[in-house]
């Protein structure tokens, strides 16, 4: 079972993330954040951390900050509801895949299988 | 003495049909819970947290909406319509999600434009929520 933390500051779309990450990941949910900031000290400190679930628009920080600031090496799922920051998203060799809101379960699965 | 009618260039005539189709359609789109349903699959006590998460923050977001439009701060402002996106288009939303992107879009290049109808989707989104 693949461990994974969620990073968003939206508390619905948390919920949601959660629902999809037990019920069709088959994941262990280390741990959910809404800032960057506590979110990247767990994660630079937790190896064990094999995927992590991104919101790109964070209180605190932007998820390509986010991303510049981690140490540890998991797989990134990005998720956002702004269609237009892809490209950019795929500059980063962290990140595995792109997902817009709301989360629709066919393409969190193959999120989830990518990683 | 009859009053001449104002007016109107074809251009603002074309402008004004697009307002008001756009405008019927926000109007005869009502929320639902198609996407809830389908993401809950017949797991009622995910839906029913589901809805309550719902119920407790979007008050909170409109709240921080209509704060940031006291402080007239553009840019905070399209953050929260950012985020009220979400739910917009969880609760089958679609027309009100796209001018919830324009408004998001406007505010980026510091303009107002569908502020009305943006405001009209959160009464419309308010009377929905506070119904269950």
């Amino acid at each position: 079972m693949k461990n994974c933390v969620i990073v968003e500051d939206e508390f619905t779309a948390q919920e949601v993330a959660k629902h999809l990450a037990v019920k069709y990941g088959d994941l262990n949910i280390l741990g959910t954040f809404d800032n960057a900031e506590d979110a990247l000290k767990f994660i630079n400190k937790n190896e064990t951390v094999d995927i992590v679930f991104l919101d790109i628009h964070l209180p605190d920080m932007s998820g390509f900050s986010f991303l510049e600031n981690l140490t540890s090496t998991p797989k990134v799922v990005l998720v956002t509801s702004d269609k237009n920051l892809a490209l950019t998203a795929y500059n980063f060799d962290l990140v595995v895949d792109y997902l817009v809101k709301p989360l629709q379960k066919d393409r969190f699965i193959e999120a989830i299988n990518q990683c | 003495m009859a009053q001449e009618p104002p007016f109107i260039s074809p251009s603002e005539k074309t402008y004004l049909k697009g307002l008001v189709h756009l405008k019927i359609k926000i109007m005869s789109e009502m929320p639902n819970f198609n996407y809830i349903d389908q993401l809950a699959d017949g797991d009622e006590a995910f839906k029913s947290k589901l809805l309550q998460v719902v119920k407790n923050e979007f008050p909170l977001e409109l709240e921080q909406y209509h704060e940031a439009v006291s402080s007239s701060d553009l840019s905070k402002i399209a953050s929260v319509v950012h985020k009220l996106k979400n739910k917009i288009s969880m609760l089958g939303l679609e027309s009100s999600y796209l001018i919830a992107q324009e408004y998001e879009e406007s505010l980026k290049q510091n303009k107002t434009s569908k502020k009305e109808s943006f405001e009209e989707v959160l009464t419309l989104m308010t009377d929905f929520i506070n119904s269950f």
